[in-house]
């Protein structure tokens, strides 16, 4: 199958968060996305607080990952690996292998110190995946988050 | 006792580095720091930062620091990252490392984002329940996931064979 891996664009937004809706129903999160189209070109196009790649198939948006950098303060800069979303119908095409070495590309390039991301306890598959590819499964650190109504919490 | 939480300047970095040396050698990773006071110094100040960060101040010493920075949640929009928190061992129980969360806290509410975050280690029980207290949530179902310089290079080369 014919694709091209390519930096998405801000009209390429609308696909994007049709991906990243079909991630959260598949984790049965629908209703955690509170992000807009406009939130995405504004965020990151404007802002350039994100880098976004997208794969194309008959002009058609199949796939995307969406990286960013981050700090560590023992290594300094790194890429953080936010999303990479093949649509099911498209999964086993190679378009997520493209996708996820355009990313390590993309770290590279930009000199950073290691490209980071999370994956779910659960899902075996993927870590095998990962590890094949020469990466590390931090299993003793946990995420930790606080929302909004935790923040305000703490501000009272 | 009396101390000031204030924004960090590039004169702090050597001290800045100091704890987080110290931070390193508490989660049992003595050599993993190779960054330096001067690249803290380049990487976090000027037009582009990359980073924020507060400092503790007691008798005019640098005895406590917490490092963040924004990330992107394809969920929420932008969100604060809280890198490292650390308090000189000598400090502990001062009050220093609440009153720094709580700057990190507020930091983030000034910023509009909708969430904060950061990692904690499993058998850090302590931390995870002040946390947890304090109305976060930790999730023990995530893993993270690094691939280092070495395994980046060794990859695309494998990748483009």
């Amino acid at each position: 199958m014919e694709y091209k891996i390519r930096e998405a664009k801000r009209e390429d937004m609308p696909a994007a968060l049709e991906l990243i809706k079909e991630l959260a129903a598949y984790e049965n999160a629908s209703e955690q996305v509170e992000i807009y189209v406009s939130d995405l070109e504004h965020e990151g196009f404007d802002e350039g607080n994100f880098k976004c790649f997208v794969a194309e198939v008959n002009n058609k948006i199949e796939g995307m990952a969406l990286v960013y950098f981050r700090f560590s303060t023992w290594k300094g800069r790194t890429l953080h690996l936010e999303d990479l979303i093949v649509r099911e119908s498209m999964r086993g095409t190679g378009l997520g292998g493209a996708l996820y070495k355009r990313v390590v590309k993309y770290g590279h390039e930009n000199s950073v110190k290691r490209v980071e991301w999370v994956v779910s306890e659960g899902n075996k598959n993927a870590q095998e995946f990962y590890e094949n590819t020469g990466a590390d499964i931090k299993k003793n650190w946990y995420t930790v988050h606080m929302d909004e109504t935790g923040i305000q919490k703490n501000i009272d | 006792m009396e101390f000031k939480i204030r924004k960090a300047t590039p004169e702090d970095m050597p001290a800045v580095l100091e704890l987080i040396q110290e931070l390193a050698e508490f989660e049992k990773e003595p050599d993993a720091v190779i960054i330096s006071a001067e690249d803290l110094k380049k990487d976090g100040f000027g037009a582009n930062p990359a980073f924020t960060c507060f400092v503790a101040e007691a008798d005019g010493n640098i005895e406590g620091m917490a490092l963040c920075y924004f990330r992107y949640s394809t969920w929420k929009g932008k969100t604060v990252h809280l890198e490292d928190l650390v308090v000189r061992e000598s400090m502990r129980g001062k009050s220093l490392g609440n009153a720094l969360y709580t700057r990190v806290i507020e930091f983030a509410k000034e910023q509009g984002v909708k969430r904060t975050e950061w990692v904690v280690l499993d058998w850090n029980t302590h931390a995870r329940d002040f946390y947890s207290r304090s109305g976060a949530t930790v999730f023990t179902d995530w893993c993270t996931v690094q691939m280092d310089e070495n395994a980046m290079d060794r990859f695309l080369k494998k990748e483009s064979r």
